[in-house]
């Protein structure tokens, strides 16, 4: 029970680091590198605040600034520098390297005798709950304002997004920003309930999240009415979950990486599989969001 | 009124010359009026209007709107008061944003970047947007736009260029990809929503029927130069032969 709790624990964190991911990959079809530096940005600014004597939660806020930083560098190179989206997200990933291993000053610093916000009297369960919902609400909420329904729109045709008057770049900046803010303090909410930063601990980040946003839409997309940040939250729950069990019927943690990109190979083919076959009127109708008019259509 | 003056355009040539399009053309179109632009391919309909829109860069010249110069303005300070239908339907909206989100987006044209809830507009209103359009919009204000046809996308697209009351509107081949019923439909929507504001239109098109029928002026061009410039009571009396003759004289 209290492997299956630490597991659920450590998908709530994570799902925090995935609107992220969701934030930039989904919405803006941008596929940010730069997450996987991001995320450790997180953990290093919060072992450095926590040594020095700062509170958690100012320890935490300073990961989401920095993170918001990182996100700016990465849209600065690609609006401005005009360097591929990919490019840029790996360049930035670079920097964060060598900048993360400069703040920490060495590759792994513990955190179980800091006062971190894990040390409460509260539930792990439960802080990361409420962290999680927090932000997904916040999102949410943000996602129906103008400003929320311009970065869809500058994500899903930017041709028109320009016709309307929007300054493009600078949306696609904001986006990356909020993006790597959410992944950099997830990062410090996982360095504080792993009791460590690690400077590989970002490693695969984007990856995960894409596999959890995947995962998420391909299985949750049968239930109608729910929100896609709802899904993909069950999708990175489901995913953690999924390499739970593949560890413990034996497989060694040095195949974790296979096991990830075998899970995504499935998952995906799972869906495109599923477009072939009879259920594909049944998909179709499902993705449009209010779904009566559709029959007048066809 | 928008004012074209002494425009030149020049593309670079790695083999040679540099292709000269434009030499200082000018044109001044009076606010208002509809503007049929006719020409054969490669004449510099298309560049005309990225030129106006800001999409490309002009080599010399000035494009006033009023006492405004359009050609100091970026882009996205442009479109603001330009509004603009592309030939391709999926140009002009969102395809995985439903009718009434692309149309609350349009709506909200020039003051999206805030934090007010954006499909704040009643169904009633939208659906007035949408009321005269035969392809039944209407019915399906909550179906995401990739689910509707090319000629739906397009009456979509002219509806949410028309619908912010812009100064000027471009429209280039907007009917180009349709099938002629329902082209024709869309040339009709288009009349109106341009007759109702009174909008300054620049359509270029290459079907002649639509360049005699519809507008109160028609411009011919060939190889960068104006080479007809009739007005209404002149094109009422023109023919799609006469035109074509022209067309051959061009060649």
């Amino acid at each position: 029970m209290d492997a299956i709790t630490a597991v659920i624990t450590q998908s709530l964190i994570l799902g925090i680091m995935v609107l992220g991911v969701y934030i930039s990959y989904k919405i803006l079809d941008f596929p940010d590198m730069s997450a996987d530096g991001s995320f450790t940005l997180g953990g290093a600014i919060i072992a450095i605040s926590l040594k020095a004597g700062l509170s958690c939660i100012t320890g935490s806020l300073l990961a989401l600034v920095a993170g918001l930083l990182a996100g700016l560098l990465t849209g600065i190179l690609n609006v401005k520098v005009k360097i591929s989206n990919l490019l840029s997200g790996i360049l930035v990933m670079g920097i964060l390297y060598s900048v993360n291993l400069r703040i920490m000053g060495k590759a792994n610093i513990p955190l179980f005798n800091e006062n971190h916000l894990f040390k409460t009297n509260f539930s792990p369960l439960m802080i990361s709950l409420i962290l999680l919902l927090l932000f997904k609400f916040s999102l949410d909420l943000f996602l129906k304002t103008g400003m929320g329904y311009t970065l869809k729109a500058v994500g899903d045709n930017t041709q028109m997004a320009k016709s309307l008057g929007i300054e493009v770049g600078k949306i696609k900046i904001l986006g990356l920003m909020l993006s790597n803010g959410l992944i950099s303090f997830s990062g410090s909410i996982m360095a504080q309930y792993q009791g460590f930063s690690d400077i590989s601990m970002g490693i695969g980040t984007l990856v995960l999240g894409i596999a959890s946003i995947i995962v998420g839409r391909v299985f949750i997309n049968k239930i109608k009415h729910l929100k896609e940040t709802s899904m993909i939250i069950i999708g990175t729950i489901i995913y953690q979950v999924t390499i739970y069990i593949a560890i413990n019927i034996g497989m060694a943690a040095t195949d974790l990486k296979m096991i990830t990109s075998l899970v995504i190979i499935i998952f995906l083919g799972a869906g495109n599989l599923k477009g072939t076959c009879k259920t594909n009127w049944l998909r179709r109708d499902l993705h449009v969001k209010h779904s009566k008019p559709i029959k007048e259509l066809s | 009124m928008l004012n074209i003056q002494n425009l030149s355009k020049s593309f670079p040539n790695p083999y040679g010359p540099e292709n000269k399009l434009f030499e200082n053309l000018s044109l001044k179109i009076n606010k208002g009026e509809f503007v049929s632009i006719i020409g054969s391919n490669g004449t510099g309909k298309s560049t005309l209007l990225n030129i106006i829109s800001g999409v490309i860069k002009e080599t010399s010249g000035n494009v006033y709107l009023e006492d405004l110069d359009l050609t100091s303005l970026p882009e996205h300070k442009r479109t603001q008061i330009i509004s603009r239908v592309f030939q391709n339907p999926s140009h002009g909206s969102c395809p995985s944003m439903t009718v009434r989100e692309n149309l609350s987006l349009a709506l909200n044209k020039g003051k999206l970047l805030n934090l007010k809830k954006c499909l704040r507009h009643k169904t009633e209103r939208l659906e007035d947007l949408l009321k005269d359009i035969s392809l039944d919009l209407k019915k399906h204000l909550d179906v995401q736009v990739k689910y509707l046809s090319g000629g739906q996308r397009q009456a979509l697209s002219l509806v949410m260029a028309g619908v912010s009351k812009p100064e000027v509107l471009l429209l280039d081949e907007h009917t180009a990809a349709l099938d002629p019923k329902t082209s024709n439909e869309v040339m009709e929507l288009t009349n109106k929503i341009v007759c109702e504001n009174n909008m300054t239109t620049l359509m270029v098109t290459h079907n002649l029927k639509h360049a005699l029928e519809y507008g109160n002026r028609l411009i011919m061009l060939h190889k960068g130069e104006i080479v007809l410039d009739v007005d209404e009571d002149t094109k009422k009396r023109l023919t799609i032969d006469n035109i074509l003759k022209k067309f051959e004289y061009a060649v």
